[in-house]
Order: C-alpha cells, then structure tokens, then sequence
C-alpha cells in the first residue's frame, strides 16, 4: 500500500497534483450550495417585505 | 418544464456521472497502467489524467462559452448569456487545474515549474481572458450591457484557441521550439488513453453539473421579483 502511494518517489508531485484538483473541485460546488441558500434567503427576505408594505398600504 | 426546474432535475443526474466517471477513470489510471512509458515518463506520467482532462476541458468550456454568447448576440436571449457567464467560472476552475498540475508535472519531468514555452504561454492567456471576461461582467451594474460587452470579450478571445492548439501541435518544430510534448493520442498505451477519456467525461459531467447549478443561481438572482420565483416550493417553504 505504502508502494503504491510512493509512486517510485514521485508520489509527492502526483498526489500534490491530484490534491489541487480535488480541493478545487470541492470548493467549486461548496460555494455554490452556499450562494443557493444565500439567494434564496434574499427572495424570501424581499417577498416579507413585500407583504408588509402592500399590508400597510391598504 | 421551465429550464430552471429541468435543470434541478438534471444536475444530480450528471453528479452521478462525474462522481462514477472520475472514479473509474483515476482507478484505471492508477492500477490498470504501466509505471514507465515509452519516452523515458516514470510513474509521474499519471499527472496526466487529471492534466489532460482539466486542459482540455478548459478549452472546450471556452468554445462553449463563445457559442452561449454567440447566440445571445445574435437572438437577444438572457438564458443564452447566463450560460455564457455561468460557463466562464467552471472553465476558469479548469484552466487553474490544468496549469497546477502542468507546473508539478513540468518539475518532475523539465526540472523546471515554469516555462515560457508557447503552450504554456499561450494557457496562460486564456486564464487572462477566463479572468478578463468575468471581471467585466462584474464591472457593469447593468446586466444587459455587461452581457454584451463581456460576449464581445469572449468573441475576441476565441482567437487564442487556434493558437494554443497549434502551439502544442506545432507544424515545424524548428520554427516553434516546445517544451511541451506533442499530444498524439496514437502513440499512447490504450489502458492509459482509456483511463484520460474516461477522465475527461467525468470532468466533462462535473462542468455540466456546476454550470447548470449556476444557471440557477444566476436565474434566481436576475428573476427574483418574478411571481414565478415566489411560487417556487423552495421559496414558500
């Protein structure tokens, strides 16, 4: 096992490699569930204060 | 179907996809290849699967990018520049990819992390340009200008593609000295050429699925004063 993650010596070059990959497609889709919740919370937040205002209105 | 909700539908189809594919891929990359090939590449060759894939997602989402923006020059249609501008994001994520791994991989194998070799030049600029198209859309408030101008930006760019496809493919090596080794796709082991295709699929259903999440963000953001987007379960709940 060890073997295979030494890759003849050149395991830190590949896994470093792969790591970068990983994070990066990780953190791609993170921040965009994050901004989801965030956008949706704003047009829930607008239509409140939607109703509030046509409610003192009329 | 709206595009939104088919949309919702799809992406965790193409996660699916990119998760099984990607998985395959480095499985076969990693334990179905040989730890040396031809040209003197020891095991740090398999920087590959993930370099290749990432490079040339890159310039596919480009060209993706300029058709989406293409057609909102030319039909006037706001889903066409969301996709545009939703495209930008992934394919610059793919173009960071490819010149990461590209650097490692030239440490190992050129000595050196970096070059001004014209492949790597030139993947440099379309970083610029990813990076230069995204800032403009960020720079105009008004959407339907920034739309406009920023497609114009990616029009313009699509010159670099040619370029750096011709900078790795070079027609006389005399006349363009490269470090970068030539991407013949006939000479390589089929186990290693089906581990990078299978690869690049996955990655190919990763960007599917980032860019339609997006799609929606964007979607949500433009259109949330539509009453269709206060009717939308997610919002009531």
């Amino acid at each position: 096992m060890s073997e295979f993650f030494y890759m003849g010596g050149y395991g830190a070059y590949i896994w470093s490699s792969m790591a970068a990959a990983a994070i990066l497609m990780l953190l791609e889709p993170a921040l965009l569930m994050l901004k989801r919740r965030t956008v949706l919370q704003e047009v829930k937040r607008n239509i409140r204060l939607e109703k509030r205002r046509t409610r003192n209105k009329g | 179907m709206t595009f939104y909700s088919l949309a919702g539908r799809l992406i965790p189809l193409f996660w699916i996809a990119a998760i099984v594919l990607t998985t395959v891929g480095l499985y076969w990359g990693f334990f179905k290849t040989p730890d040396t090939i031809g040209n003197g590449m020891k095991e740090y060759y398999r920087i590959i699967f993930v370099h290749v894939a990432s490079a040339w997602m890159a310039m596919w989402l480009y060209g993706v990018m300029v058709f989406w923006a293409l057609i909102g020059v030319i039909f006037n249609t706001r889903l066409s520049y969301m996709l545009a501008s939703a495209t930008s994001i992934t394919g610059t994520v793919m173009t960071i990819i490819a010149l990461i791994s590209g650097a490692i991989w030239g440490k190992t194998s050129w000595g050196t992390w970096w070059d001004w070799d014209p492949k790597l030049t030139t993947f440099l600029i379309l970083l610029f340009v990813y990076v230069g198209y995204i800032a403009l859309q960020s720079a105009i408030d008004d959407t339907r200008r920034s739309d406009k101008a920023s497609a114009l930006l990616a029009l313009v760019g699509l010159a670099i593609v040619p370029i750096i496809y011709y900078a790795v493919n070079c027609p006389d090596p005399n006349q363009c000295a490269s470090l970068h080794q030539e991407s013949s796709l006939k000479r390589v082991e089929s186990n290693i050429l089906i581990a990078m295709l299978v690869t690049t699929l996955g990655f190919w259903m990763y960007s599917f699925a980032t860019i339609l999440m997006r799609t929606r963000n964007i979607i949500l953001e433009r259109e949330r004063k539509t009453s269709w987007v206060s009717n939308l379960p997610e919002v009531k709940s």
